[in-house]
């Protein structure tokens, strides 16, 4: 006899619906959805073009050179043959055609579309990388302990730290790091075993320290708040200002300004995944407060976070296009979406194409991000689901 | 006065236990009163046995339920588990405590967490019990599953791919797994068709006749009550109203809520509706701030001018049944 039957035999309880992993399900469901298809398809040709762009453009002696002037071939429309006569062989495009024609410097339009997919991809995953995971950390804190109110010592040693930290990097070299030692002897003192019985018999007069303060919740939220009073693209752009311009300062900047709203969702899912019957069974059963947040809240908050996440690649590939069209950006020998735009708006009318390439590439790839995300959204949402 | 004098042989033993939740209104959420949602609570269950604790929606069952498993801090009282204060204790100290007591929720739905199979959500408590290797906890996961009359070949399933009763199986099973000796269950059939509560009801009847355990029952049906428990409990607006053998609540019940309840049950064997009672639910209002006096008499049909002023306490009938109320007859041994 199978195991089936003989569970049937003994009246034994097994589940109605057939057998199916969650991912099958996942994907039976967004099968149905075209346009989050649509959108996933070509953000997989997006991404596949960005990494082979990123090999066939780097190098020594790249396949597409972007940075190869050739300036008796200068602004050459789509699909044009070169003038074989004036051109070195190792100056031939691939194919023998400018695919996408040839800017003002006679640059290969293809090449540098190539490159600056790979810059849009790296900027919109690192940048949305970054944000995630200070979303997730700060609406988690937020939302699992919210509710612990923090001491005025703590707030002071903070303070003390944030204060040496910043008269550091400003150049005041020696009084920085006295309080730096000073910020980290009070750390350590108040964690010694030491320190944790003085803690226990405090004289009256330092009793203050003690005192309860803001909640953390509050602490957290209202500097979210705060964060969004702030326009995010005049953010960056004070920002990039003040620092050298470079991939990996847009990256990071941009994802230290847009963490907030992940923050929200991550908080709003804890609190109310926090009253949830299964969390308190799994409190009642004596596992430890680590692992009630990774096993069982964080893999049921998720998905909203993966649907803001995907929304957030589109938008810091806007972010970073815009930044570059305005001159911010990626600095110039290297090509980007944005820069490209920006050089080609003088000959809009002599080449269009100069502008409508990197303009629909951007449209594109930032609308399939959003038609997935949205998708993604419907699909995870389990009200939205049986509507379908 | 805690209605038990024999303490050696409590498993539990619940003392004026209290809870009062903060009410807060405005934009500084100052608190404006407070919901006195469990008052002087004082119950004791026997080892083996089994507590019904009775009462209509909102007075305050699960927030009891809560505090035994301490997952709630209580206000006020203590809870006595084989003689140890549980109240107030820290995350370490509870830790023995918690392998003991376990709870089994109402909700079959949010009660099991929709991302973990059935193994998995079993394993964590043997994980707890010191089960360590992933193959080694196979054995007793089946033998759990089998234990609340599961397949086997539910191990490697979701949680939405079972029934409503076949979920509530699988949380006594999580209950079962870090082998306790009380079990709070939470209503746990009053989410479930009438066919699938007479299983799971048999069901915990059959556990408890095997492992020995102890339960403390919460419902708002008193059939299921009569049927499963040994003591009974009736509570009102966070307090006990009447507490005694099954029996005698059923036979003799003294106070007035517990008739009025009592009233209001189906009879089972005509099929007949219960006679209309009068009592609708009250204002809600009511619930933040109790009147003076008895809590029921707002709803008591045989109300009296001492009722206005005056809360009842809970006082002895006979050894083992007491009653909070104006009206019940002195203790047969004093007079
Ligand atoms: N966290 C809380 N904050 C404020 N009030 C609460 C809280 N939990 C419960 N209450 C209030 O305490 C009272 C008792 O609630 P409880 O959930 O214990 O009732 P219950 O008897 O379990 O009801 P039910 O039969 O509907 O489950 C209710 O008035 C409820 O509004
Ligand atoms: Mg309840």
């Amino acid at each position: 006899m199978s195991p089936e039957t003989t569970s049937r035999a003994f009246g034994l309880e097994e589940p109605a619906a057939p057998k199916r992993t969650r991912f099958e399900e996942f994907w039976r469901l967004f099968r149905r959805n075209r346009m989050a298809l649509a959108g996933l398809v070509i953000f997989a040709f997006f991404f596949g073009s960005a990494v082979v762009g990123w090999v066939l453009t780097s190098g020594n002696r790249p396949l597409f050179d972007p940075a190869l002037v050739r300036l008796q071939e200068k602004l050459r429309p789509p699909l044009a043959t070169p003038q074989a006569t004036s051109l070195k062989p190792e100056e031939r495009p691939v194919g023998g055609r400018y695919l996408f024609g040839t800017d003002d410097l006679g640059r290969d339009v293809f090449a540098r579309m190539l490159q600056g997919a790979w810059v849009s991809l790296t900027v919109g995953f690192v940048a949305v990388g970054i944000s995630v995971a200070i979303g997730i950390f700060m609406g988690g804190l937020a939302g699992f302990y919210g509710d612990r109110r923090i001491r005025l010592e703590q707030l002071l040693v903070t303070a003390v730290l944030l204060a040496g930290a910043s008269l550091l990097t400003a150049g005041w070299r020696a009084s920085g790091a006295w309080m730096l030692v000073l910020g980290h002897a009070w750390l350590f003192w108040s964690i010694s075993p030491w320190g944790i019985r003085c803690r226990k018999s405090l004289p009256a007069g330092l009793r203050f320290l003690r005192k309860n303060t803001l909640m953390v919740d509050t602490l957290i939220m209202r500097f979210v708040d705060i964060m969004l009073c702030f326009p995010s693209f005049f953010l960056i752009l004070t920002v990039v200002a003040l620092l050298p311009a470079s991939i990996y300062n847009i990256m990071i900047v941009i994802g230290l300004t847009s963490w907030e709203g992940t923050a929200r969702f991550v908080r709003a899912e804890f609190l109310s995944l926090r009253e949830q019957d299964f969390v308190s069974a799994a409190k009642a059963l004596g596992v430890g407060n680590l692992r009630v947040i990774f096993r069982h809240m964080v893999p049921n908050a998720i998905a909203p976070v993966l649907v803001s996440a995907t929304l957030g690649v589109a938008s810091a590939i806007l972010t970073e296009a815009g930044l570059s069209f305005l001159g911010f950006g990626v600095p110039p020998p290297h090509a980007t979406w944005g820069n490209i735009l920006s050089d080609g708006k003088r000959f809009i009318f002599d080449a269009p194409w100069l502008t409508f390439i990197p303009g629909a590439a951007i449209l594109i790839v930032v609308l399939s991000f959003n038609l997935f995300g949205e998708g993604l959204r419907d699909i995870l949402n389990p009200r939205l689901r049986e509507r379908q | 006065m805690e209605p038990h004098k024999a303490e050696s042989m409590d498993l539990l033993r619940i003392e004026k236990l209290k809870k009062y939740f903060p009410v807060r209104r405005g934009f500084f959420q100052r608190t404006v009163g407070w919901v006195r949602a469990v008052e002087d609570v004082s119950l004791y269950l026997a080892r083996g046995k089994t507590l019904g604790l009775v009462g209509e929606s909102g007075c305050g069952k699960t927030t009891v339920a809560r505090m035994i498993l301490n997952l709630l801090p209580a206000d006020g009282g203590r809870i006595l588990y084989k003689g140890n204060d549980i109240c107030g204790l820290s995350d370490k100290d509870m830790k023995p405590f918690r392998k003991e007591i376990q709870i089994v929720f109402q909700d079959p739905y949010g009660s099991l967490n929709p991302r973990m199979t059935v193994g998995q959500t079993l394993s964590e408590g043997l994980r707890i019990t010191g089960i360590r290797g992933r193959t080694d906890r196979r054995e007793p996961i089946e033998r759990l599953l089998g234990l609340v009359g599961m397949a086997p070949t539910a191990i490697d399933r979701y949680p939405h791919e079972f029934s409503g009763g076949q979920r509530q199986r699988i949380g006594i099973a999580r209950a079962l797994s870090v082998e306790p000796a009380l079990v709070v269950c939470d209503e746990p059939v009053s989410a479930l068709d009438v066919s699938i509560q007479a299983q799971i009801i048999n069901l915990l009847k059959d556990l408890q006749d095997r492992l020995g355990l102890s339960y403390v029952f919460i419902s708002h049906d008193l059939n299921v009550v009569g049927y499963l428990c040994h003591q009974v409990a009736v509570m009102y607006r966070g307090q006990i109203m009447e507490y005694a053998p099954a029996e005698k609540v059923f036979e003799n019940p003294l106070h007035p809520y517990t008739r009025v309840l009592l009233a209001a049950l189906p009879d089972l064997e005509s099929g007949k509706a219960p006679p209309a009672t009068g009592l609708e639910s009250e204002r809600p209002e009511f619930a933040l701030t109790p009147p003076e006096g008895c809590r029921f008499r707002m709803r008591c049909p045989e109300k009296h001018d001492r009722c206005r002023l005056l809360n009842p306490e809970l006082t002895p009938v006979d050894d083992d049944h007491w009653v909070r109320c104006w009206q019940a007859p002195p203790h047969s041994t004093r007079i």
